[in-house]
C-alpha cells in the first residue's frame, strides 16, 4: 500500500472495468430545447450535454469503451407503449433528423451503439450482451434525462449488480426539481455515486487503466 | 392520452414490509376483494409469507430479491394469466420499490396507479419526488385509496 496525498485522485484500476454510457444525446445541441410554457426541459439543458465531449475524448484516450444509447420510435408510433399517457409528447421518431445522435459526442464506427424504445438502456436491448463481452463492472452515466432514462438505467444497472456513477454536471433533466430529486435517488441506491466531470477527468488522467 | 382509472382488468400489488402502518390499506384490500380484483403480495424471501397477516390464503405471493417486483420474478406470467392491464401499487417504499416497479410496469405497457395514502418513502421529499415522477410517466397515476375503492365498486357493477 502506497501512501498518497489526499488530493491525488485514485486512478482507474483494473477493478473498475468502466464503460461510459452516453444516454440519448440527440439532436442539435446548439439550439435551446426549452419550452417555457411547459417549464420543460430544465433551463440550459443543452449546456450540460455540451460538457460531455471533453469527457468522451479523455475516455477514448484511456481506451474506456464508449456505448451510445439512442432512443428511437417508429414513425407509426406503435412502439410508444404507455409513454404518451403522461407528460411526454411524441419524440425521437426514426424519420426525424433531430433523432440522430448529436455530432458533438463523436460516435465512431468502433464505438458501441444501442437503440432503445423505452427509458431504461437495459429494456429489450442488447446492452447486457455487450457489457458482458467487455467485462464491464462499472458504468459511468452521462446524458439525459437525469430523471428518466439516466435514473431508470441506473436503477436497472444497480439491480443487475453493476457499480454506477452519474456525472452530475453532464446530465440534464426534464425539470430542475426532477433532475435534483433523481440525483438524490441515485445517491440513495449507491452512496458516493455522484461525480463531477472534473473529478472523473482527473481520475482518467491519473495512472493506468 | 387521457385514460380511465381502471383500463382493462385491474390487480392490486402490495409491496414492502410493515404494511400494517398504512391505515387505509385494509379498506382498499377489502374493496378489491369484494369486487373480485386480485390482490398480490410482494415479499422478500427473508420476510416469509407468514409475516403477511393481512393476506388471504389463496392470494399470490411474489418473491422479490431486487427493488422492482418484475426483476427476476414470475409476476409477468401471473399478470398475463389473470389478463391484468392495470396495476395498482400500495405499500412501500414509495421512492424505491414502488417507483422502480412502476417504471417496469410502465415500460411493459401496463396502466399503473399508486395508492399514495397507502405508502411512505425513505423520506418525505423522496416520497413526493417519486410520486411526481410517476405522475410524469402516466397522468392520473396518483390516487387516493378512497378513489380506488370507488373505482373498484364501479368495476364490479360493469363486470
Amino acid at each position: 500500500m502506497i501512501d498518497m496525498p489526499e488530493d491525488v485522485p485514485a486512478p482507474i484500476g483494473d477493478d473498475d472495468r468502466p464503460a461510459l454510457l452516453v444516454i440519448d444525446v440527440q439532436g442539435d445541441l446548439t439550439r435551446s430545447r426549452r419550452d417555457e410554457a411547459r417549464d420543460f426541459p430544465m433551463p440550459d439543458f443543452n449546456s450540460y450535454f455540451r460538457r460531455i465531449p471533453a469527457l468522451i475524448a479523455a475516455a477514448r484516450r484511456r481506451a474506456v469503451p464508449l456505448v451510445y444509447m439512442q432512443e428511437v420510435h417508429h414513425p407509426s408510433r406503435l412502439d410508444f407503449g404507455r409513454e404518451l399517457d403522461g407528460f411526454e409528447r411524441v419524440h425521437c421518431l426514426e424519420d426525424n433528423p433531430a433523432t440522430a445522435i448529436a455530432p458533438e459526442v463523436d460516435r465512431r464506427p468502433e464505438d458501441f451503439w444501442v437503440r432503445k424504445r423505452r427509458y431504461s438502456s437495459f429494456f429489450a436491448t442488447d446492452l447486457e450482451v455487450l457489457l458482458r463481452g467487455l467485462q464491464t463492472r462499472t458504468l459511468w452515466l452521462v446524458g439525459g434525462f437525469t430523471d428518466v432514462c439516466v435514473h431508470y438505467t441506473f436503477a436497472d444497472a444497480h439491480q443487475r449488480g453493476y457499480r454506477c456513477a452519474v456525472v452530475e454536471d453532464c446530465v440534464a433533466g426534464s425539470s430542475l426539481a426532477a433532475h435534483t430529486a433523481a440525483l438524490e435517488a441515485m445517491e440513495y441506491l449507491q452512496p458516493g455515486c455522484r461525480l463531477t466531470r472534473e473529478a472523473l477527468l482527473r481520475r482518467l488522467e491519473a495512472g493506468a487503466t | 392520452m387521457p385514460r380511465a382509472l381502471i383500463e382493462g382488468r385491474p390487480a392490486v400489488v402490495v409491496l414492502g414490509r410493515r404494511k400494517q402502518r398504512f391505515a387505509r390499506l385494509p379498506a382498499l384490500l377489502a374493496a378489491a376483494r369484494t369486487a373480485g380484483v386480485p390482490v398480490l403480495w410482494a415479499v422478500a424471501p427473508e420476510a416469509g409469507i407468514a409475516d403477511d397477516e393481512a393476506a388471504l390464503p389463496d392470494e399470490y405471493h411474489i418473491r422479490v430479491r431486487r427493488h422492482s417486483i418484475f426483476y427476476g420474478t414470475d409476476l409477468s406470467i401471473v399478470l398475463a394469466d389473470l389478463g391484468v392491464r392495470t396495476l395498482i401499487l400500495a405499500g412501500g417504499v414509495t421512492s424505491v420499490a414502488v417507483h422502480y416497479s412502476f417504471v417496469d410496469a410502465h415500460q411493459n405497457d401496463y396502466f399503473c396507479r399508486v395508492a399514495q395514502d397507502c405508502m411512505a418513502g425513505s423520506s418525505e421529499p423522496a416520497h413526493d419526488a417519486a410520486l411526481r415522477a410517476m405522475e410524469y410517466m402516466q397522468s392520473g397515476a396518483r390516487r387516493q385509496a378512497a378513489e380506488l375503492i370507488a373505482a373498484f365498486g364501479a368495476f364490479q357493477v360493469s363486470k
